[in-house]
């Protein structure tokens, strides 16, 4: 038999003195951590090198719609 | 695919769909190869398929070496956290894309400056065309949740210097 603290229906409160734990840190919030006494991180994408062919960007365009289409 | 959801139609077998599309967190080499594998085959978009088996535009097929990485399919943004005073510069180039996964070459303009420091580089990856990420058996693309990952980018080697010789 339940006692009258122990109500089935009960919540479960937490402790409102327990510190709550800190959700785990993604690989990419990880990998934008500022370390401590370190000077800002500085981001950095890629370029293209002079004279590389790439394929133009209306012809991209039309083939992701293919592709898409497709799907 | 097609024969397995009409025998689950028929009563035949209960199917099962796979599970969401993820990549998993690529490993980059010391000769800055990413390599970035997929958690369920995919289906590889028809014009890369043409594109290595060396089919041209004409024909709707793109060699890998004319892809805009960055502009198309996943964009990488190197972040620095070492030696914040060199200028870092670096191309990217599609090496392979299959069924599994899909390879990214990082050309380091100068390889000697990355993580030189105390804390090592890190290069974080954003799939930018989910549409090209679709799985073969279900057709459901990659989800925004599972678009994006991290990694550390090791010490690298300079140009035309073996791994394989380093690491020994």
């Amino acid at each position: 038999m339940l006692s009258k603290f122990e109500d089935e229906d009960d919540e479960v409160v937490a402790d409102p003195d327990k510190p709550k734990e800190k959700p785990a840190e993604s690989p990419v919030e990880s990998a934008l951590k500022q370390e401590k006494n370190e000077p800002e991180v500085k981001v950095v994408g890629p370029t293209i090198p002079p004279g590389k062919v790439l394929v133009d960007n209306k012809v991209m365009e039309s083939l992701l719609k293919e592709n898409e289409a497709r799907a | 695919m097609a024969k397995k959801l009409k025998e689950a139609k028929e009563g035949k077998i209960k199917y099962v769909p796979p599970p969401p599309v993820k990549v998993s967190a690529p490993t980059i080499t010391r000769d800055g190869k990413i390599g970035i594998k997929f958690n369920q085959p995919l289906q590889v978009p028809d014009f890369i398929k043409k594109g290595q088996s060396g089919r041209l535009l004409a024909e709707g097929g793109i060699p890998l070496s004319e892809i805009n990485v960055q502009r198309d399919i996943i964009e990488f943004i190197f972040i620095q956290k070492s030696g914040l005073d060199d200028k870092i510069e670096y191309s990217l180039d599609l090496d392979h894309w299959t069924e599994e996964g899909m390879g990214v070459k990082i050309n380091f303009k100068n390889p000697l400056l990355i993580s030189k420091g105390k804390n090592n580089d890190a290069m974080v990856s954003v799939i930018k065309n989910k549409n090209l990420f679709v799985s073969k058996e279900s057709g459901e693309p990659i989800s925004s949740k599972h678009s994006t990952f991290a990694n550390p980018v090791p010490r690298q080697v300079p140009h035309s210097t073996s791994i394989e010789v380093v690491d020994e």
